[in-house]
């Protein structure tokens, strides 16, 4: 029975039954109040509520505050804090090594739109299995403040008189729908109702699900003007739709009822279920659709937030690759090598 | 065709062997092709035999010294080590003239690792550039695959913090440098071995790293094998330095043999392990030897799961500041290498009693040196050879070079880098003996360059009595 401190979850069809200190992680050294601390309690939340299996999950990182949070969760699962803005290729390494593994990478602004932005195209356009937060306060945390790609235009460095940011930002959720991504949320550390059942719908993703997470930086950019602070975006956050997750239905159930919120299925047979609040036209797995919501709001200087995009039917880069069941990490050593008899009749052919 | 059938009369290459490479060349369909070109060669054969009376120094005639050989790339002898070496993600990103390594390990892994139900038992991935290369090899080895990549010069500069994080977490790594000429393009077409230093030291902070150094296209499959193993064995990136003479040029070589030992995969513990052990701390020297333990991701085990991460760590692989704990980590990290040192490919010695001379060289260096020592010995200047294999030296070079008179490292950059990195390593006396002698214009090196130098200094073959002699080699000032 699973009980408050006993989490449930699946393991090569048996059941664990684990405790919820295998979700947890060391306390966070970050300062109090950051929005990195809150996303962490969500993402624990999350995974403890769709039984994600520690010891099958694997967390990868770039560098900044954001990307030393892996060491604030799940410390029952195998952990790689790599390098600046090379996140990606790690995880990419590291899923096609052991394809049975679930993968949750965190990374920041800075991390993904500036020194790693080739690496998070290339993992858009590669669909790898991961889910991959962006934890976006528009700034270097860790540096001590300085702009990020996605700080916005006409932004202050770090307080309401600091140095103006004359160059346009990144919109990474535009990015990743250009580069391929087939899961795309924009959303904001202070909505935990709309955050953790994104979450826990992207941990259920078939391919790459990148979350755009505004993520105030209470030291360096939480002044009142800027709008990766907590103020301007609990005013100004607009949310598309209320969010849900539905597990894994029985049959009966999964017929929907008239007046009911829109349900998307992902490929594990959950739902995501949207109720419009706003932009009702939109049609999150129609891609166009995506394009238009995100450059239209961009230009209207709407903080929307929600899902954008969702495409479940595309293969992820693991599953183009055609390999064993047995993971390429555990094969035995006459997987491994072929026969003396296959090298003779190689070397009679040269 | 003409010419061949002129050329076959000149040399005297009997008509039969000319047809039987023709009909090679133009098979199956093509056979009528054979017919017009044989006609072609008939006709310049009886031209020259009717117009050419001149008797030529130069004959060709069949002899046996090549039966059972094989003519081979280094790069594709380098990919028969990738798949016999049993590994199991190769990622790459094109570089001449690392390319057709990678090329020829995917079409042997497509071959012949293919399982019975038609999947595949390993993963080829072409990067965006060589940081995802090296990214997605390490990414791999640290979640428990026999990973590689390969590149060049320019590929390796892009490795470099990759590398020096892989060497510090003690991530297994195979990186394979077919080195070429300079930055940018370079000379990409030229050869040189000018990386080694580099690779030796490549990292930030401080990094000794494991490289190999193949001689021949031998090695180039041997060494491969046996760098995958060191690579598990050592949990850190070991390098295979090869060239671009050795890796696209055809080399004549005896086959390969099948390896000899099983595939090794070092200190991994399981779940039972960790259940017998009732302990484990990833970074903890528990055998003295200064190489740790591991466990795999995936690992189903409450003991299993650590940290991985560039910053400081003390041995829980928990985040630490501590000088202490800084230093007693940088100290294992050279302990482990000084276990490596004893286990990596040791050289090849050939000791010629009374030799007052040794050379000292290494890669595709040696069969230049082969020939030079042979001239060497014509005039009277009899050598000793080491051959080193890998780096960290071992300790039978530094034994060597304390054993001559005079020893002449020989290699193909400007400014003698393991000559440099040799002095590093022996008694100011034994450095003092120590001359270089370099090539580096892009060309593979000759018997030629290697022996002007020294018989210059050896006085043109007469055995020197008197050791103070002026050197009329350059010698690069050591600082
Ligand atoms: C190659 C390299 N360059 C620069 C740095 C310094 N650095 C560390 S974190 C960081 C920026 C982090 O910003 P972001 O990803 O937005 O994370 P945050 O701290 O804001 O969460 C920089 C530039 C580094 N660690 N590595
Ligand atoms: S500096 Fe900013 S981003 Fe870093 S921990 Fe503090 S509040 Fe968070
Ligand atoms: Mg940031």
């Amino acid at each position: 029975m699973a009980t408050a401190d006993t989490i449930l979850v699946q393991s090569n069809g048996h059941t664990l039954s684990l405790s919820s200190l295998a979700f947890q992680g060391l306390p966070s050294t970050l300062c109090k109040g950051c929005g990195h601390n809150s996303i962490t309690s969500y993402l624990i939340e999350a995974c403890k509520a769709v039984g994600v299996n520690p010891y099958r999950t694997v967390k990868f990182s770039g560098i900044g505050c954001s990307s030393k949070t892996p060491a604030y969760f799940l410390q029952a699962s195998h952990g790689f804090n790599a390098l600046h803005g090379r996140m990606p290729s790690v995880a990419t390494g590291a899923g096609v090594a052991n394809k049975s593994l679930r993968s949750i990478g965190i990374s920041g602004d800075g991390d993904t739109a500036n020194i790693g932005i080739g690496q998070f195209k290339h993992a858009c356009r590669r669909n790898l299995p991961l889910v991959y937060l962006v934890e976006n306060n528009g700034c270097y945390g860790l540096t001590k403040g300085q702009f990020s790609a996605t700080a916005d235009q006409h932004a202050h460095l770090r307080r309401e008189t600091g140095e103006e940011n004359v160059i346009p930002p990144f919109d990474l959720c535009l990015e990743a729908i250009a580069g391929g991504a087939t899961f795309i949320a924009r959303s904001f550390a202070g909505d935990k109702k709309q955050l953790v059942p994104l979450l826990k719908a992207a941990l259920n993703h078939r391919g790459l699900a990148v979350l755009d997470i505004i993520s105030p930086c209470v030291t360096f950019n939480d002044f009142a003007s800027s709008t990766k602070g907590w103020e301007w975006s609990r005013e100004h956050e607009k949310p598309l739709h209320e969010v849900g997750f539905v597990p894994r239905l029985a049959e009966i159930e999964v017929e929907q009822k008239e007046g009911e919120a829109t349900r998307v299925q992902l490929h594990d047979g959950s739902f995501i279920t949207l109720r419009a609040l706003t932009h009702g036209e939109h049609n999150v797995t129609d891609r166009s659709s995506a394009f238009r919501l995100l450059t239209e709001s961009a230009s209207e200087q709407e903080f929307l937030t929600g899902l954008i995009y969702l495409d479940e039917s595309r293969e992820n880069f693991v599953e183009t690759l055609n390999m064993s069941d047995t993971p390429l990490a555990l094969l035995t050593d006459a997987q491994l090598r072929p026969s003396a008899g296959v090298l003779t009749s190689i070397l009679e052919t040269i | 065709m003409v010419y061949v059938g002129v050329v076959a009369h000149v040399c005297g290459i009997p008509t039969e062997a000319i047809e039987a490479g023709i009909h090679r060349e133009f098979p199956g369909r093509k056979a009528k092709a054979a017919e017009i070109n044989i006609a072609a060669a008939a006709a310049g054969r009886e031209w020259a035999e009717a117009n050419l009376s001149h008797e030529y120094p130069y004959r060709v005639e069949p002899i046996d010294a090549t039966r059972d050989q094989i003519l081979i790339e280094g790069n594709k002898a380098a990919a028969l080590g990738v798949l016999f070496g049993g590994t199991s993600v190769l990622t790459w990103y094109p570089i001449t003239p690392s390319s057709s390594l990678a090329e020829y390990s995917e079409d042997f892994l497509k071959k012949h690792r293919v399982e019975p139900d038609g999947k595949r038992t390993f993963a080829v991935v072409q990067a965006e550039d060589e940081l995802a290369a090296i990214g997605m090899a390490i990414g791999a080895g640290w979640a428990g695959a026999r990973s590689l990549t390969a590149t060049s010069g320019p590929g390796i500069s892009l490795m470099t913090e990759f590398v020096g994080m892989a060497y510090f977490a003690e991530i297994p790594v195979v990186i394979i440098d077919v080195q070429r000429m300079g930055p940018s393009t370079g000379l990409p077409t030229r050869t040189s071995q000018g990386d080694v230093a580099k690779l030796h030291l490549l990292g930030h902070g401080d990094c000794r790293q494991i490289v190999l150094i193949p001689g021949s296209v031998g090695e180039c499959y041997s060494m491969t094998v046996e760098a995958l193993d060191l690579a598990q064995e050592f949990q850190t990136p070991v390098f295979v330095a090869t060239d671009l003479d050795l890796g696209m040029n055809l080399w004549l070589t005896d086959p390969f043999p099948y390896p000899e030992t099983p595939i090794r995969r070092g200190k991994v513990l399981n779940a039972a392990d960790l259940e017998r052990l009732g302990k484990f701390e990833r970074y903890r020297d528990v055998d003295n030897d200064g190489v740790c333990y591991r466990t795999i991701p995936g690992t189903e085990h409450p003991l299993a799961a650590y940290f991985t991460r560039g910053t400081g760590h003390n041995e829980k692989s928990g985040y630490s500041e501590r000088p202490d704990d800084w230093k007693k980590n940088l100290d294992r990290l050279a302990l482990k290498l000084e276990t490596a040192r004893g286990r990596i490919p040791k050289p090849v010695i050939d000791l010629q009693p009374g030799a007052s001379v040794g050379l000292i060289a290494f890669g595709s260096t040696h069969w230049a040196l082969v020939e030079a020592r042979d001239i060497l010995r014509d005039r009277g200047v009899e050598t000793s050879y080491c051959r080193i294999r890998s780096l960290p030296f071992a300790d039978e070079v530094l034994a060597f070079a304390a054993k001559h008179e005079r020893v002449y490292v020989i290699e193909q950059n400007r400014d003698g880098q393991v000559y440099h990195l040799l002095r590093a390593e022996v008694p100011g006396k034994v450095a003092d003996r120590m001359i270089s002698v370099t090539h580096y214009d892009g060309t593979p090196a000759s018997a030629d360059v290697i022996l002007a130098p020294i018989l210059a200094r050896e006085h043109a073959g007469t055995v020197r009595q008197a050791p103070q002699v002026e050197p009329i080699v350059e010698e690069p000032s050591a600082e």
